[in-house]
């Protein structure tokens, strides 16, 4: 996964350098990562799920064995957490 | 991403996996089978946290348990609904709410089981005084005959009333998507409301009865 945090002071962390692999060509600046880059593994495969089940959280919760209510909490969740992304 | 339960989840959030319409029969099947066991070992749910034993000549009418089991529903969805949607930002619906409480009412199947014990049965109330020194030692005297039935229903109902509360709790929880502090003391507010409307709809029906 991804690093999103300082392991020194947990401060948001931003992209310094991006290199091409093929010709070794290297971009360099201060790109904030993205805001779903900065969501856990699991929040990342749930919105994935989400967007390949058409935005169904009906057909998510048979997918997971979870009920409705909980897929909706989860996602939820995550939309409470983005909201709070600086 | 898939989600395994354990017993313990099942056993105290069954909600994570069941809520909607199959939670709302699951549930009616619980209070049909709490009005019949209530009926048939003559344990009285008179109230949304309320379990009595009733007094072996003092049998209510089968209508009457059915009563109660609807009015302690009735109760806790009447006041938690509107509580959860007050406090919640997530969208709460009614089919959750309704079906999962109905279903967490399910622990005092097991307090209709310890009604079977007629040891139970021996206090009659009804239309004495307490204040009376006379009536109290004599239920002094009964339950000192029954002593090990009361006290192993006392150990034995105090867990099932902690499981009962814990589920209601999670149903709230799960269905209002409310958690924490917010989640905590609004719950409690709603069942103490919820339990303050079920005495009072008992009362106003108990003339009917």
């Amino acid at each position: 996964m991804l690093p999103c945090n300082c392991p020194s002071c947990q401060s948001v962390l931003k992209v310094r350098s991006l290199v091409c692999e093929s010709c070794g060509t290297e971009v360099s600046g201060l790109y904030p990562l993205p805001v779903l880059a900065r969501l856990s593994t699991e929040e990342q495969d749930f919105i994935l799920r989400f967007v390949k089940s058409s935005g169904s959280l009906k057909d998510m919760a048979k997918q997971l064995s979870l009920s409705y209510p909980t897929v909706r909490n989860l996602l939820d969740d995550i939309i409470k957490k983005i909201n709070c992304e600086p | 991403m898939k989600m395994k339960g354990t017993i313990w989840s099942y056993l105290f959030k069954p909600f994570r996996y069941i809520a909607g319409k199959e939670s709302l029969f699951v549930g009616i099947g619980v209070l049909l089978m709490l009005s019949v066991l209530g009926y048939l070992t003559n344990t009285n749910y008179d109230g949304v946290l309320d379990m009595h034993y009733g007094c072996e000549t003092e049998r209510l009418p089968y209508g009457v348990h059915a009563l109660f089991e609807l009015i302690a529903w009735f109760s806790l969805v009447a006041v938690l609904y509107p509580v959860a949607k007050i406090f919640s930002s997530s969208s709460v619906r009614p089919v959750d709410m309704a079906g999962t409480l109905a279903m967490a009412r399910f622990p005092l199947v097991f307090g209709a089981l310890l009604g079977l014990n007629p040891g139970l049965h021996t206090i009659c109330t009804k239309g004495i005084s307490l204040v009376d020194e006379e009536t109290i030692a004599s239920i002094v005297q009964v339950i000192e005959a029954n002593r090990s039935s009361f006290l192993w229903a006392g150990l034995f109902s105090i867990p099932l009333i902690i499981w009962y509360i814990v589920l209601l709790y999670n149903a709230y929880s799960v269905s209002a998507n409310l958690k924490g502090e917010r989640g905590g003391w609004s719950f409690a507010m709603g069942l103490i409301i919820s339990e303050i409307l079920a005495q009072i709809l008992i009362h106003l029906t108990a003339g009917f009865l």
